[in-house]
């Protein structure tokens, strides 16, 4: 442990993932790209993530605090065990009051071009709105972006996160004088 | 002809349809009130196709109009003789230099600046000091830190001994990465005049684990071993160009390097046992090759596959020896930019000879590459076949490739580009097996750093101040040559689609940035200015004048210095195709593009026919919902009924009916028409009234696909051109023989659209990644009910004959 002012950091290994795939050799690109649906009638958010596999396999290895090969724990039947705490972790939707929403896991697509993680959280049908955060990326990058596009009904928003700004209200009702969203946030 | 209709004669009458819904507007209205937005509004007018001259400098003796170097174009020539000596127990670089610097400028020079790039690692450099801090969470990676404490402790940069010319001490100043070197004052450096001074130096190379840079050093534990990938290890001088005289902003680490054309001599001592890769052509191979190893590369010159010059056998026992014996390679390259090596006794080494008429001698290129045990079996797969499919695609893009060798290493830097020779990281397990990705991932960075060679090593932009004149234009290239690679390549970049999250996002610099105000470096440098040049190719200008037009911008610059506006204007010039609306939205402007199909009317001729005109109005007429009152009045007992010696004339009157007067206008109207107004009253056919709006700012075609009843489609693809008078809006007419029952903007993904959800009509529900895949994944009901069955049965339950799987559902036998 290191002390470092009055605040703490905690020593992870994310590093011993070598950088070594397409699109993140010599000025890496930290993303991930996020589709949120309401769905009113279930009172859940469908949820599609993306993000290069070099970051994924980064941020698991930070997590687990060893060395994590997607191939490898694919072939382990390991992965989806891994993915769901992460996904918890760093992608927290919360209530009103709040308390942390529940995820439902649906599955995981992984290609070269990149992972897709599905799943649902549940924000029930008793507020008006939510408040989205995502951390993911964080432990290994210094400005990830995240991309996020929110669809309730035939509104359809997109936002950028970042490390300063990384949460979101989303309104689950519309309010009577509610603006047309803006494209570019 | 439309016009016409709309002038004389004939009016459209928008129809009401189920598909179409109906508007009350008439074309003749419509069609004039083009533009809601830019005629008349509080905003001023855009004019998104203005010229670019108020922007780009003037052209004059040294830069043309058209793009091309004028007649009075002018660049230093620089010449070196070194000699170096890499100390493999310590890790240092020990050199001396003989600089020749020739004066083709109008100007006479008093000091002349060096670059002096490995002070980006000396304790305080700016990079250090300028670094700013973005809390992480409560995690720090161990890399992270380790690279935190060595930056601290690593003394690195130059350390030089002496300036001197002809044993004469000369004056010189050291200004953080650069160095100024003043000459005598007695001996100012006139136009066309020469000088010749020497420079000793020595420092350490960083080791790249720690200390990460664009070269470095790796060692391996397991062996004792070091590969040394060496750059930007010696003074070079600063380009001194017509546009901005000497170029000497700081070197920050991400703005590359300004550089000028010379021919270099350069002796390299290492141990005996190192193999050694560089810039230019061996000149000594009898006195540092083994005979086996002169004898194979004579073979690999007339190969069609790489062949192992140093075989993996030999550089395992190689990399097991140790001698204290040393070898001086001699290398000699002329008209390079730049000079650059590696160093270790751990290099495989293969080669393969290309045909390229550019190059001198016997026209063959030597592709070839080095890399240590960790790199196979992926390296000798690979790298060298795709050094020499960069070689063929580059050459067909731009130019055919002029230098005698090109080299592919394996080390510690992850992807850097020099003259004749670059550094690419991806390797293998240390089991030997590799994923998809790590294959790609090689053959792509391959690629992309032998392409470098193109631009910007031989076409000579200026690193340190536009990033996107050589990566982006090579991540273009790039991009080619993977689709000539095999299909579906998985490229990273190239497609409209890939950069839509990018241009609509908010955190973005225009392209026309300096290297180190960027955000968002990759997207902004590489794949935006990538993909806009796809976009270019593919869907403005076509393949035939695009790639005439970018070869002409590599011809005409090849070995010279372009500026953007030399690539801007090049490309217009030959291309004949004014593309200034296309720079400023794409180079100038972070604006996205959002084209959007917001509505579409359909109309009938209305050819002035009083019965037509009368069944159309009565069609309506019936359309027309009843209000509740009329609809509830019509059981009421009516008066006139009882009574019927009420009704008269107007009760039986139609308003909508045309009368005597109206059909004999009529007649005499078509009487007064000529041959061929008759026919064009007769035109058959369905007229549609398409409003577009341009939400994302910037203008692009409007590429539409339009349907037919009858199943097939025709296309309508309109210039960016159509919103050169209403940047934000437009309203289009079509004419169509056959009803058109859906239309599609862009449906092949062609602008970069960011939102395609509002490009059809009739709209479409949007089904979300997440619907698809759920709904591909789920069972159906019956494949739940046999689980359920299955389950029961398994578990010995007698429930399932009564219900959890009906015995007619077809399944499970």
């Amino acid at each position: 442990m290191i002390a470092f002012a009055a605040a703490v950091f905690t020593v992870c290994i994310a590093g011993a993932a070598p950088c070594r795939s397409l699109g993140t050799g010599v000025h890496p690109v930290h993303k991930t790209l996020t589709e949120v649906e309401y769905v009113a009638d279930r009172g859940v958010l469908e949820v599609a993530f993306w993000l290069w596999p070099p970051d994924l396999e980064a941020e698991l290895s930070a997590r687990a605090g060893k060395r994590v090969d997607l191939d490898r724990e694919q072939k382990a039947k390991t992965l989806d065990g891994l993915l769901k705490t992460w996904i918890r972790e760093v992608f927290v939707v919360k209530r009103t009051d709040g308390k942390a929403c529940s995820h439902k896991w649906v599955g995981k697509e992984l290609t070269l071009d990149g992972c897709w993680l599905y799943f649902e959280v549940d924000v029930g049908k008793r507020d008006s709105e939510v408040e989205l955060e995502n951390k993911a990326l964080l432990r290994i990058a210094e400005s990830p972006i995240h991309t996020t596009t929110f669809v309730r009904g035939k509104k359809r928003s997109i936002r950028n996160l970042t490390r300063d700004a990384a949460r979101w209200k989303l309104a689950l009702r519309e309010a009577p004088d509610e603006e047309k969203p803006d494209r570019k946030e | 002809m439309i016009q016409r209709f709309v002038s004389t004669a004939v009016r459209l009458s928008c129809l009401a349809s189920a598909l179409f819904p109906a508007l009350a507007a008439t074309l003749s209205e419509s069609v004039y009130a083009q533009d809601r937005e830019g005629a008349v509004g509080a905003k001023p007018f855009e004019d998104r196709f203005r010229q670019l001259e108020e922007i780009l400098p003037t052209p004059n003796a040294y830069r043309t109009a058209s793009g091309a170097p004028g007649h009075g174009y002018w660049q230093q020539k620089v010449d070196y003789d070194i000699a170096v000596e890499l100390d493999d127990s310590k890790q240092t670089l020990h050199g001396r230099e003989r600089i020749r610097y020739a004066n083709r400028s109008p100007d006479t020079l008093r000091y002349l600046w060096l670059q002096l790039e490995g002070n980006l690692f000396t304790p305080g450099s700016d990079q250090k000091t300028t670094a700013t801090f973005d809390e992480a969470g409560k995690d720090m990676q161990f890399s992270r830190m380790r690279q935190l404490l060595a930056a601290r402790d690593f003394d690195g940069g130059f350390k030089i001994d002496h300036v001197t010319s002809g044993g004469r001490d000369l004056d010189y100043t050291i200004v953080k990465t650069m160095m100024r070197v003043d000459l005598p004052s007695d001996a100012p450096l006139g136009p066309g005049a020469s000088c010749e001074f020497d420079v000793e130096w020595h420092y350490k190379i960083n080791q790249h684990k720690y200390v990460p840079g664009r070269s470095g050093a790796e060692f391996f534990e397991n062996d004792g071993n070091w590969i040394y990938e060496v750059a930007h290890w010696f003074p070079r001088l600063c380009a001194y160009t017509d546009t901005n005289g000497w170029q000497h902003k700081q070197f920050l680490g991400r703005g590359e390097f300004t550089l000028e054309f010379g021919d270099y001599d350069v002796r390299i001592t290492v141990p005996e046992d190192h193999v050694v890769a560089a810039t230019g052509q061996l000149r000594n191979p009898d006195d540092v090759l083994r005979p086996v190893w002169r004898e194979r590369l004579a073979r690999a010159r007339v190969s069609s596959d790489p062949v192992f010059i140093v075989t993996p056998d030999e550089a395992k026992a190689n990399q097991s020896s140790r001698t204290d014996r040393k070898a001086t390679w001699i290398f000699h390259a002329d008209n390079v930019r730049d000079f650059s090596w590696a160093s270790s006794r751990k290099f495989i080494w293969d080669a393969q000879g290309h045909h390229s008429a550019a190059c001198a001698g016997d026209g063959i290129v030597l592709a070839m590459s080095y890399w240590p045990i960790e790199g196979e079996p992926l390296w000798s797969r690979y790298s060298t076949r795709a050094v020499v499919h960069t070689l063929e695609s580059y050459g067909k893009f731009a130019f055919d490739y002029p230098y005698p060798v090109a080299i592919s290493v394996n080390g510690p830097v992850g992807g850097m580009e020099y003259p004749m020779i670059c550094f690419n990281g991806p390797r293998p397990e240390a089991d030997g097996t590799y994923s998809a990705r790590t294959k790609y991932g090689l053959i792509s960075v391959v690629i992309h750093e032998v392409g470098h060679n193109w631009f910007p090593m031989i076409v000579n932009s200026d690193e340190r101040q536009w990033t996107w004149m050589d990566e982006g234009l090579n991540t273009f290239v790039q991009y080619l040559a993977e689709k000539e690679w095999e299909d579906k390549y998985p490229s990273w970049t190239g497609e409209p689609r890939q950069i839509t999250d990018y241009m609509a996002s908010a955190l973005q610099v225009p392209i026309m940035t300096n290297s180190e105000s960027i955000l968002q470096f990759g997207p902004n440098a590489y794949f935006k200015p990538a993909t806009a040049l796809n976009i270019l190719r593919e869907t403005i200008l076509g393949r035939e004048l695009f790639d005439f037009a970018f070869r002409e911008y590599a011809r005409r610059w090849r070995f010279s210095r372009p500026m953007p506006a030399d690539f801007f204007r090049t490309m217009e010039d030959a291309s004949g195709i004014d593309l200034d609306w296309f720079w400023r939205g794409w180079f100038y402007s972070t604006d996205h593009v959002d084209i959007a199909l917001s509505d579409v009317r359909e109309y009938a001729i209305d050819r002035g026919d009083p019965d037509a005109r009368a069944s159309i109005a009565k069609n309506d007429r019936a359309k027309n919902e009843a209000t509740v009152s009329a609809e509830r009045n019509k059981e009421l007992p009516k008066k006139v009924e009882r009574v019927p010696q009420l009704a008269d004339f107007y009760n039986r009157f139609d308003d909508l009916d045309p009368t005597v007067k109206d059909r004999e206008r009529f007649e005499k109207f078509v009487a007064s028409l000529d041959e061929d107004e008759r026919k064009l009253l007769a035109t058959e056919g369905h007229f549609y009234v398409l409003d577009f709006d341009n939400e994302g700012g910037l203008v692009m075609p409007i590429l539409l696909r339009m349907h037919h009843a009858d199943g097939t489609h025709a296309w309508l693809r309109m210039p960016a051109e159509i919103w050169r008078k209403s940047p934000r809006h437009v309203k289009k007419l079509i004419y169509s023989e056959q009803e058109i029952v859906r239309f599609v903007v862009d449906p092949m993904g062609e602008t970069a659209d960011v939102d395609e959800s509002d490009n059809e009509w009739p709209r479409r529900r949007a089904v979300s990644r997440f619907r698809l895949f759920k709904d591909a994944k789920e069972k159906n009901p019956m494949q739940e009910a046999n689980e359920a069955a299955k389950k029961a049965r398994a578990s010995g339950a007698t429930g399932a004959d009564d219900g959890a799987a009906p015995k007619d559902s077809g399944g499970d036998r």
